[in-house]
């Protein structure tokens, strides 16, 4: 009897009526759930992830330069142009600009740096500073209110690396992938990373 | 790891580093209200496990002057300072090392700072800076 009774409960599991929409009106249950974006965003504050392009054009020795960034919407963002003259400025530089061989910025960091910002910066969010690093990838950097934040994007690397410190809170320093640290982030350049 | 010692009686605790700064990696500090070193400015030279430097006390006894540390292809850099305490407080080993220059850039003074210096590190290195050589902007927000 047991085993029929586990073969019966099997049997249902299987034909299990599952809906397919995603409002269930027969049985009036709402099944929606929104899916979790990367930074923990609500739908609502998500403004437009439809990719656009900005196109700047840049110096480069004698060469004059046009590059073109993919940005997932700039409806609502006023940092974003400023963000890209800024990273835009970092692609005139030239071989050797470090004195000790370094390639020119890689632009790929560039456009990952640029992926991440969409995801974890505010409308009114204070401007990261853009620099070049030993690799050439790019380093941004924010010093205020208390918070020293840099996150480094490196060549080959598919994201970057933050470090977080508090100047009136040591104890609560952290480091590591961007991946780990999303909200954190998100809620920094929200309160007290922002004007 | 070099296999150098640390030496504390060649370049004892008190003793300033300078230490060159590369113009493209300055950021605005809105805490600091000034212009200062992005922590990339202190980063081992590439392949190696040590960061460049000029230890003050060896530079003053040589005649040496920030200026001196500047020219060249240097021109366009600028300088800060850090002490030899406050690297060794991070592990860092600090020991004179005049045999590891460049041929047109020799100085008595050369020394190293011996160590790993990763993500997490090179902002407490840089926090200590003191600038000896500041751009003109210094105290100028960023555009």
């Amino acid at each position: 009897m047991n085993s029929g009774g586990e073969k019966m409960a099997s049997l249902a599991l299987r034909n299990l009526w599952r809906p397919r929409t995603l409002t269930d009106r027969r049985n009036d249950i709402a099944t929606i759930t929104f899916p979790a974006s990367p930074v923990g965003l609500t739908p609502n504050e998500i403004v437009d992830q439809k990719p656009e392009t900005i196109n700047l054009i840049v110096e480069f020795g004698n060469e004059v330069r046009l590059v073109r960034f993919s940005v997932p919407g700039m409806s609502g963002r006023p940092w974003l142009s400023p963000t890209v003259l800024r990273a835009g400025r970092l692609l005139s530089l030239p071989y050797d600009w470090d004195r000790e061989g370094a390639p020119p910025v890689d632009w790929t960091t560039i456009q990952t740096a640029m992926n991440a910002l969409s995801q974890i910066m505010s409308h009114n969010s204070s401007l990261a500073q853009w620099t070049p690093t030993q690799q050439s990838g790019v380093q941004l950097d924010w010093h205020e209110n208390g918070v020293d934040l840099e996150i480094a994007f490196e060549p080959g690397e598919s994201e970057g690396y933050a470090v977080f410190s508090d100047r009136n809170q040591p104890d609560a320093d952290w480091d590591g992938p961007l991946g780990d640290h999303m909200v954190a982030l998100h809620e920094l350049l929200r309160e007290r990373l922002a004007s | 790891m070099s296999g150098r010692n640390d030496d504390p009686a060649g370049i004892p605790n008190e003793t300033r580093l300078f230490r060159r700064i590369d113009p493209t990696k300055i950021v605005y500090d809105k805490d600091r209200k000034e212009r200062r070193p992005t922590s990339q400015n202190f980063q081992n030279s590439r392949g190696e496990t040590t960061m460049s430097i000029f230890a003050e006390n060896v530079a003053v006894a040589h005649l040496e002057t920030p200026a001196d540390f500047l020219k060249g292809r240097w021109s366009s850099w600028y300088l800060v300072a850090v002490t030899a305490e406050s690297m060794r407080k991070y592990e860092q080993k600090v020991y004179l090392d005049p045999d590891n220059q460049d041929p047109d850039d020799q100085h008595p003074s050369h020394a190293a700072v011996d160590g790993s210096k990763d993500s997490k590190l090179r902002p407490k290195l840089a926090a200590e800076y003191e600038w000896i050589v500041a751009p003109v902007n210094r105290y100028d927000p960023p555009e």
